[in-house]
């Protein structure tokens, strides 16, 4: 199934990824026409059932806030979350019972999959968010369990301060959950017998850390776990040096751990991290949005003792560096033009951490978000928008185009200026350095960066019309877009409770294809079409 | 042409959808029922549209001026405004105090949840996200504060007058307000919330229902 070109005799059966192959010159094989394969009940079968380990896992996972919720007796949120999880739990067990078979996972059907679980996933997740009745609609908790997953931090639930702390956890968690990969999460869980890669690699990670998919996620997972330990403790003592109780310290510092370390934004607030006035806390969520960013392949490079030469010639660290110092530079003088600050404490701690907090794709504010708009002037906010467009590292939990593609695309124009000044018989040969290893910089992966760095664009400039359509200003409307396709979260305001429903509907597709990076979110539109128009 | 075993008509597939999609409705169609039946109110309507923006007024300098009654819309919409001027606020304490030395911070939310209807599951009416500014008062006042607001308490209510600082130096170029005068005008107060049976129920059959499940698909996949 799926679009693609076959020659007439012998129609093959081709799969929906089949689309992302290069299409064959229209000279070699004059005698071709598109077939679309319409798929069946076994492969149909075989989606459902992993969509249903997935859903078993996230029933799992529900259960923790449902036991916090028991423990600190909010007895009607934690009946909420065991509703959620039961349901989860039993439409995944029902897969398992009917539809459980042998057959691998193909590479298109692992890429539906994980677009499919995504949406499913994300209702599931939603109904004990609607259950605690801080939610206008179902349609408003499904907007915060898409956020939450697609760690991206957008938030419209009412009245954030008196929400209970078991749903306070579960909001948090969805975004561990999302940062992670849900599917990493029902990997590590249960496994599967093939296609494991695709379903990897559906999840937006370019990055195979080891030969094994299976020991990859392990490695995620002892990675995550060590920072878990690192940074709650660090969160917990620089909460208990701000003020809070130790206790609430403790609660916090898990929330705020998993927002800030899978690039969320959440928080257990409705002021962010300006609740706290601390410089410690911002340093230490500064530290975890950083580690956030950068790629899980680093992390296995700097676990190896290869960090600091990796560090200094991976063009995504490389990158990452020059972007965050000249944006900041232009930050700098935008917020100098309109006297925001007077203090280089001030610069660094609301414009330098903003910045940050754009870049990494993490959404933590230490002002109110309309003051981007009544305090900052105009630069500034601008190059938030440009650092959330941008985003971290391939193969990290954040979002926007990435450093890698920025790099790469990078690479590709300069290789192209010295094309030019150079004789017209010399050989150019670009490299990059990247997971440890040098790479040629060849035409098919400038092209797929390009590809994709336009279809981003796109997507930030389709969410900003809508929002011009709804009547926000141009400056405002492409803010919100941004911040939702690349999973960010920061706001100036637009998106909280009384967000249009038509907005509310698009910012949640950005968030879903904007996480998953198209492709899994494409084969699964392919996958609906050719149900419908494909041959038997 | 033949069609093979396990193949999918277009109908079939179409129907396939609608039947899903109508199951996902019919869910949250029960789900919003359940959670109508344990408040025993209307279900929470969308919030009204906020009005249009208008121009901020002049700023609000003069250090003899009596205080300018504020809310924290109006600061975060105006800074320029009001900055460094002598305003009067008043709102709920929410979360935690944190006490730094002679001074405390304590984040005042002025939303109606704060200062007019309560916390949101008292009544059900939305009425938009929260709104606040963090004051800094006298660390006496702070040990005077009973209740914060969170899901379990509505906050002491705290009235107060002091500078505005649009980016205060004290908090690293945050927007505050240090209070000069601070009292607590209405005590914070425990907020019940009875146990819904019926969810208590629908969470018992729904947990029980998945466990039979988990044990007839491990006994079938055996």
């Amino acid at each position: 199934m799926g679009l693609s070109c076959a020659p007439r005799a012998e129609p093959p059966r081709w799969r929906a990824n089949d689309a992302l192959r290069p299409a064959v010159p229209a000279t070699s094989t004059p005698t071709v026409q598109r077939v679309l394969v319409r798929p069946d009940r076994r492969d149909l079968g075989l989606i459902g059932l992993y969509t249903g380990r997935i859903l078993t896992g996230l029933g799992l996972v529900m259960l923790i806030p449902a036991a916090l919720g028991l423990a600190r007796a909010e007895f009607n949120d934690a009946f909420g979350l065991v509703i959620g999880a039961s349901l989860s739990l039993l439409l995944g067990r029902l897969a398992e019972w009917r539809l459980a078979t042998t057959r691998d996972l193909t590479w298109s059907h692992a890429m539906a999959t994980v677009a499919l679980a995504w949406l499913v996933a994300t209702y599931i997740a939603a109904i004990p968010l609607y259950m605690s009745g801080h939610y206008a609609s179902f349609l408003d908790a499904t907007f915060d369990a898409m956020s939450g997953f697609a760690t991206a931090g957008l938030a419209v639930i009412n009245d954030l301060d008196h929400v209970s702390d078991s749903i306070n956890l579960w909001r948090h968690l969805t975004q561990f959950l999302g940062g992670q990969g849900l599917v990493l999460v029902a990997l590590s869980l249960f496994g599967g017998a093939g296609g494991l890669a695709g379903l990897y690699a559906g999840e937006g990670r370019e990055d195979r850390i080891l030969p094994n998919i299976r020991r990859t996620a392990q490695f995620i997972w002892r990675v995550a776990l060590l920072y878990w330990l690192f940074g709650t403790a660090m969160l917990w003592a620089a909460l208990v040096h701000a003020g809070l109780p130790s206790l609430d310290g403790l609660l916090h510092a898990t929330m705020l751990f998993m927002a800030a370390f899978d690039t969320g934004g959440f928080a257990p607030t409705s002021a962010s991290l300006g609740f706290y006035h601390s410089a410690v806390v911002e340093a230490a969520t500064s530290i975890l949005m950083v580690a956030g960013a950068l790629s899980f392949a680093l992390h296995y490079q700097l676990m190896r003792g290869r960090g600091w030469r990796e560090l200094l010639h991976n063009i995504e660290t490389r990158t990452l560096a020059v972007t965050t110092v000249g944006l900041f530079a232009v930050t700098a003088v935008g917020l100098a033009r309109f006297g925001t600050y007077d203090s280089v404490e001030a610069l660094i701690r609301r414009g330098f951490f903003h910045l940050l907090s754009a870049h990494t794709g993490t959404g933590f504010g230490t002002i109110p978000g309309r003051m981007f708009v009544t305090d900052w002037g105009a630069l500034a906010p601008a190059m938030i928008v440009i650092a959330m467009a941008l985003g971290g590292m391939a193969g990290s939990t954040a979002g926007g185009v990435k450093a890698l593609r920025v790099g790469i695309v990078a690479k590709a124009v300069t290789a192209d200026i010295h094309r030019i000044v150079l004789p017209q018989d010399a050989v150019l040969l670009q490299t990059y350095h990247s997971n440890g290893r040098r790479e040629i910089l060849r035409g098919a992966i400038v092209r797929t960066a390009v590809l994709i760095t336009l279809l981003y664009f796109l997507l930030y400039f389709g969410g900003a019309l809508l929002g011009l359509f709804y009547g926000y200003p141009l400056q405002e409307a492409l803010f919100e877009s941004t911040s939702a396709a690349a999973a960010v979260g920061l706001s100036v305001g637009v998106v909280g409770p009384n967000l249009e429903t038509g907005l509310k509907v698009f910012y949640i597709f950005q968030m879903w294809i904007g996480r998953l990076e198209f492709i899994s979110v494409f084969a699964l539109f392919g996958y609906l079409y050719a149900t419908v128009r494909g041959r038997l | 042409m033949t069609r093979r075993t396990g193949q999918i008509t277009p109908f079939q597939a179409v129907a396939g959808l609608v039947v899903v999609v109508a199951l996902a409705a019919a869910t949250a169609g029960a789900l919003d029922l359940l959670l109508r039946r344990a408040e025993q109110q209307a279900p929470l309507g969308a919030p009204a549209q906020e009005e249009a923006d208008e121009a901020c007024p002049e700023p609000v300098r003069s250090p003899g001026d009596a205080p300018v009654v504020v809310a924290a819309d109006e600061l975060i919409e105006c800074p320029n405004t009001y900055d460094g001027a002598l305003v009067s606020y008043k709102g709920e304490a929410v979360r935690a105090v944190l006490r730094r030395g002679a001074r405390a911070w304590v984040h005042l939310n002025d939303d109606p949840y704060a200062l007019g209807l309560g916390p949101l599951h008292e009544h059900r009416t939305a009425v938009g996200g929260n709104s606040g500014i963090p004051v800094s008062v006298p660390v006496q006042i702070a040990d005077g504060v009973t209740f914060v607001g969170d899901a379990r308490h509505r906050g002491d209510i705290l009235a107060v007058t002091g500078i505005f600082r649009r980016a205060d130096p004290a908090d690293g170029g945050g927007p505050t307000i240090q209070a000069q005068t601070a009292r607590i005008t209405q005590p914070g107060r425990p907020v019940g919330r009875p146990t819904d049976r019926a969810r208590a129920l629908t969470a018992a059959a729904l947990s029980m229902t998945a466990l039979t499940a988990a044990l007839v698909a491990r006994r079938r996949v055996r």
